[in-house]
This record gives structure tokens, sequence and C-alpha cells, in this order.
């Protein structure tokens, strides 16, 4: 057996790095938590909570550096983060919700609604190629590599306090 | 299990072809206890090379047993698990992860292990007797299947099973084993080559090798061309697109006013287009065809804009609008079905219907947002040719002209405040130079304000506007004053509401004589029948100067599509 160990050690040696184990920075991620997603562009990394309702009522619609803000949703309706936004976000229900763009559009308060993305996948590739996207995911599904994550009033996902759960 | 040294090496050797051919995705630093069976899982080329984070891991149960979930910020693709008697193990590269909170376990396992070396994450989970062990892997996350009897055994095992990949070999002789592993180098090499030679063109869009939950690869194409489209503001080559949305109701009126029956009768056809020209710049129309008294139909265009929007400070517009005096007109316009009641308030009543206000303008129309923090303040101003008066049964919106030189302009300020949401306040003030014939002209003035509350349960609007006339070369001056307030609360698909108005032009007002007095209450009953389409149900009852009160009821069916 300690002969089996020591050959195996040493192809490990051969084969594996060298690094060293490094204390780990992840937060404490609850997976009910809803990561905001932006553009990796965007400069932005903390928004108020009042600013960011704003942007997905349509009555804010520029980014600090006059970027064009575009709102991603998740579909159908009835979808566990898209549930999760219109409740702690907008504080409506789905039908609201729609009448609210419907009517936004009618009466020129709003220029654009939200686009809908149907997975997850399609979310984050969507906001990884529009600069100007602010988009949602569930946090423990966010990729890093592609977009980057909001936090709001200084709080991210697994922080206490933090209110899209 | 009986396990021998040469195993142990087959093993090792698996880890280290994969290795090398897929340049360090599966670094080997903890295959040093490995034993047993094996499976390995070869990464996508454009996974990231930085050190994944491993979040806190989840456990619950299942029907079959229990099941840990496991999810980084990064895809998993070279997750490695394997099994050495009573021990499952589950390898990830590259990673790093804070200690367990606790004492994690559950049906089929009775503790769970971290261990850190040279930047990969080893877990260990103790197994329990007859307890199998499986690994699916979702993009970011694996679901560690912890299936407590064997998996072919009962339907709940076959479910639990089926989502999992053919991962862990069954145990048997060494020979069958080395074979077994053998023949999965051959598939491991088959899918790096593959990988390689896509690596190249699959560069814009990677796909995760295992993801079950994404789109297809033509589907992530057609996301990325929308990105690219909403990017760049329009389709190139075949210029705006327009898009069209409908309203309309069909109404029944019943009232004992002389002269008027009973009837059915369509109300508003409205079509709603609207089409981007660029990022800054769009049109808006409403055209309205209506059904009159002598069944004929006519056809108007209500709004007609050009609209220029840079930012959201400054928006204008051009062409024909909705004047935005007080709150009902531009919050409603022609659509009834966003309005709770089955009829407009008299002090918004059209201008071809007796309405006393100018709803209509010809001109240019400028909004936006005033820097105000919390208080949520947006301007209006407005300029254009404001109403016809030459003669008093002409109250058309001056389209085409302009009885005179003098334009009609409104300003107008409201905040949307933070603290509540939902409320809406303003004022504006409107002023016109009428000309009518054989008659002074009259300065008029309107001033407007209105207080809004609006959720999805409650509705309560109150406005108020004072019209004031003055001739030119007399001291007297008009006034009529009117309000309305209407509050309305939704039960499920049920909106009862009530409402009381009130109007009183003077009758010798030079402008509005046929106006007179109105008041009196509504109260109604809204309906949504599905979500785009209600049925209203309404009762008015209006006090006149000079005449009898007016009953009416009316039944309504309002919807959009």
């Amino acid at each position: 057996m300690r002969k089996r160990f020591w050959l195996a050690s040493l192809l490990l040696l051969l084969v594996g790095g060298s690094s060293f184990v490094s204390p780990s920075p992840v937060a404490a991620v609850e997976s009910s938590d809803v990561a905001l997603i932006v553009n990796q562009k965007n400069s932005t990394q903390d928004i108020s909570f009042s600013a960011l309702r704003k942007y997905f009522m349509a009555e804010r619609t520029q980014w600090p550096d006059g970027t064009r803000v575009v709102i991603a949703m998740r579909a159908p309706a009835g979808q566990t983060e898209r549930s999760v936004v219109l409740r702690s976000i907008y504080n409506w229900n789905e039908d609201y919700y729609r009448t609210y763009f419907r009517q936004g559009q009618f009466n020129e308060s709003i220029q654009s609604v939200p686009k809908e993305l149907n997975t997850t996948y399609a979310m984050i590739q969507y906001v990884h190629y529009t600069p100007g996207a602010l988009g949602y995911v569930r946090a423990d599904q966010v990729d890093y590599s592609k977009v980057n994550v909001l936090s709001v009033d200084g709080r991210k996902p697994g922080d206490a306090g933090y209110r899209l759960k | 299990m009986k396990q021998t040294p040469t195993l142990a090496i087959i093993s090792l050797l698996i880890i280290f072809l994969i290795n090398q051919q897929t340049h360090a995705q599966t670094p080997a630093s903890l295959a040093a206890v490995r034993e047993g069976n094996v499976s390995t899982h070869i990464a996508n080329e454009s996974a990231p090379q930085t050190r994944r984070h491993i979040l806190p891991l989840r456990a619950g149960e299942t029907t079959a047993g229990s099941r840990v979930t496991l999810a980084a910020d990064a895809p998993l693709d070279d997750y490695a698990d394997y099994r050495k008697g009573d021990q499952f193990y589950v390898l990830v590269p590259r990673a790093e992860m804070a200690e367990l909170r606790g004492e994690l376990a559950g049906r089929g396992f009775t503790a769970t292990h971290l261990a850190r070396q040279h930047g990969d994450v080893l877990l260990t989970f103790q197994l329990q007797a007859d307890t199998e062990a499986r690994v699916t892997q979702k993009f970011n996350r694996l679901e560690i299947n912890f299936i407590t009897q064997p998996a072919n055994s009962t339907n709940d095992h076959h479910d639990a099973a089926q989502d999992t990949a053919p991962q862990t070999v069954a145990s048997g002789n060494d020979h069958e084993l080395i074979q077994q592993l053998l023949r999965r180098i051959e598939e491991l090499e088959g899918q790096v080559k593959e990988l390689k030679a896509g690596a190249a063109a699959n560069t814009a869009l990677p796909m995760p090798a295992a993801q079950a939950s994404v789109p297809t690869e033509e589907t992530s194409e057609a996301e990325k061309a929308q990105a690219v489209l909403d990017e760049h503001g329009h389709e190139g080559g075949a210029g705006p697109h327009m898009q069209i949305q409908g309203f309309a109701d069909i109404d029944f009126r019943a009232s004992n006013q002389k002269g008027t029956t009973n009837a059915f009768n369509l109300g508003q056809l409205d079509l709603f287009l609207t089409s981007r020209l660029s990022e800054r710049f769009s049109v808006l129309s409403e055209l309205i065809i209506e059904a009159q008294r002598d069944n004929t139909f006519r056809f108007e265009i209500h709004r007609l804009l050009l609209r220029y929007a840079p930012n959201d400070f400054f928006n204008v517009s051009v062409g024909r609008y909705h004047t935005a005096i007080g709150y009902y007109n531009t919050a409603y316009h022609h659509g009834s079905w966003f309005a709770t009641a089955a009829d407009r308030p008299f002090l918004f009543a059209f201008e071809g219907q007796g309405g006393p206000l100018p709803l209509h303008n010809t001109g240019l129309s400028a909004t936006g947002r005033i820097p105000s923090g919390s208080l949520g303040l947006h301007y209006i101003a407005e300029i254009g040719n404001g109403r016809a008066v030459r003669s008093p049964a002409d109250r058309s919106v001056q389209s085409a002209g302009d009885e005179n030189n003098g334009k009609a302009f409104n300003l107008g300020l409201f905040a949307r405040p933070d603290w509540l949401a939902g409320l809406q306040t303003g004022f504006s003030f409107y002023h016109d130079k009428l000309t009518p014939l054989n008659a002074p002209n009259v300065s008029q003035e309107i001033m407007a304000g209105h207080v809004v509350y609006r959720n999805p349960r409650y509705e309560w609007l109150n406005e108020a506007v004072f019209i004031r006339h003055a001739p030119a070369g007399s001291s007297q001056v008009f006034y009529t004053p009117g309000f309305y307030t209407q509050f309305a609360r939704r039960f499920g698909k049920a909106t009862p509401y009530f409402r009381y108005q009130y109007l009183n032009a003077p009758a010798d007002d030079p402008i509005l004589s046929a106006t007179g007095r109105r008041n009196g209450p509504s109260a109604g009953l809204r309906y949504d029948v599905t979500t785009y389409a209600a049925l209203k149900l309404q009762y008015n009852r209006t006090q006149r100067r000079a005449q009898r009160p007016l009953d009416e009821v009316i039944a309504q069916l309002a919807f959009t599509f």
C-alpha cells in the first residue's frame, strides 16, 4: 500500500502543479439569491435600490457613462428568478407588469420594453454581447468570465440584507 | 472491492493523458490517492484557466436517497469522481472552496470531508452500506446523487439515475476493469481531438459540453444576432420595423336622456403604431376609427409624432400630440382598456364630445427628467396651434392651420417620489389666445393639478382644473372649476370603483356656455376576463343645470390586441 502511494505521488509530481492552497474569498451565497448582471464593459459596480427600480421601470434609461440601458427579463411568466425580480424590485404581479409596459409605450413614457430571454445561458450571452444590458440570473449560475455582478446598496448576493431573494 | 497497483497506475495514466492533451485541463495533484473506479471529464478548450470559486454545498433528500449540489462560478466540465471502498471522491481541479460549515451528511452518506491541495479541491463522502454515488454535471453545477439501493431496482432509482452520466465502472475483475479503462482512454482521446478541431470555429460562442438547460448552438447564435441588432438599433438594410398594437371597445348604453335610445355601439378602434428609426429617433402614431351616430365611420389621426430622445433629460417630439393638461389625458389617451372606468370624466371628454379642455394639439412637445434626487421631478413644455373656436359647433383640433398667429403653450411639472412608489403629483399651466368670430378675443388659461396613486391593488385618481377666460376689452372674467376623484380596489380579477365628478361652466362663458354644470357619482365594476380583455359595468347619475338628472348604464367590453 505504501509503495503504491509513493508511486502515485511520484506521478503526481510529474503531472500536477505546485500551487498552494489559498483562503477562499467566496462569499456565502444563498442559491435563492438573484444576482444582477451587467456587461463587462459597464463600469458600474454598485447601484442604489431606488436607481435600480427606475432602471427596471424604464424611468431611467442611461448608465452614468451614457450607454442606453437595456433591461433583460427571464421568461416565461412564473419563472423563478423573474418572480423574485417582480416581487423584490417592482413589487408587482405579472399582469400589472405587462400592463405597465404596454401603457408606458402607449403614453410615450417608455421608449423600449424589456427583452425576454428563455434560459440562463441565453441571459448571460445576451448581457455579454449587449453593452447596456442589465439582467439577472441565480447567484450560483453566474458566469464571471462573461458578465459582471452588480451590488445593490453595497450588498452582493449572499450578504445579509441583500434584497433580491 | 479488491484493487491492484496496476489499476492505480492505469487510473493515473488516464489523468496524465487527459492532462497532457487538454493542456492542463485536469491537474492530477490529488490523483495520488486514486484507486478504484475513475471517471474524468474533459473541459472545453475555452474553459477559463483561472481558479474557480466553489460555493457552499447544499444537501437535500431525494426519493432514492439524497443529493449534494456543488456550484461554482465557472463551468465544471473537467471534474473527476471515483470510488474507493465506502468512500466516494469528487475532484475539482483549479478550484478553491471555503471550509465546510458543520457536518454535512444525508441519506446514503454519513460524513463529508474537504481537502485542498495544489490548487485543487477534493471532496470525500463516507458512503453507507448499499449506497451508490453518481455525479451529474450541469454547466457550473455538480449534482452528487446518493442512491441507497441498487440503481435499477425501482423506478425511482431509475429516475434518479436517468440524468446521471455513466461515470462509475461496475466492480469486477481487474482484466475487465482495465479493458474498460482503456476504452475510456480511447473515448477521451477522441473527444480531445474533436475539441481541438472545433475550438477555432467555436470561439465566438463557446457552448459548455454538458449543459442540460442551455439552448442549442443555433439558438445561441440567434441570441448573439439579436444582441448585435439591439446594439445597433435597427435591422440593417431592411429599414425600420413598425409595430402595431390595437385597442378597441364595444359598448351598450342605456339612459333616460330624451332623444336617445338604448343601443349597442362600437367604440373606438385605436391602432397604435410605433417604429424605431435609430437609437434616438422614433415615430409613434395613434389612428382612430370611430363609428358615428349616423352609422358612418370616421377616421382620424389623433397622434403622430416624430420623437428625438437623446437622453433622460431632454426628449422632444414634433407633430400632433395629447396635451399634458392634468393626468388622465396622457395616461389613457384613447385606450379604454387601460382605464378602469367605462367612460372618461367630464373634464377629459374629447373635444368632439363636448369636452371643455384642449386635449389635442399640433406642434412641439418636450419632456424630461429634472435632477432632483428622491423627488423624481419631470418637466413638460408644449407649444402648438391650440383649439379652434371660430364656430361654436366646431371645436376641432387645428391640425392643418391656426385661426391666429398666437400659439398655445403648456408648462408642467410632476413628481414621482421614491418614498412612495406609485404616487404621482403634478401641476400644469396652459395659455392660449382664442379668436371667436364676431366676439372679442379671449385669453384662456388653464391650471390643472393632480395627485394620483396607483399600484397593482389600489387606484386613486384626483384631479382639479381651473379654466379662466378673459375677453379682451372687458373686466369680466369667467372661471370654470372642475374636479373628479376616483377610487378603485382590485380583488383578483374584479375591480369595483367609484367616482365623483364636478364641472361648472358659467352660462355666459364666451367659450364654454354649452358645457353648463354637471356633477354626480358613478359606480362600476371592472372584471378582467383575460389579461388583455375587460368587461366593465357602470352606472352614472348626473345632475345638470336646469335639466332633470341623467341616469345612465354602460356595459363595455374593452380589449387590446
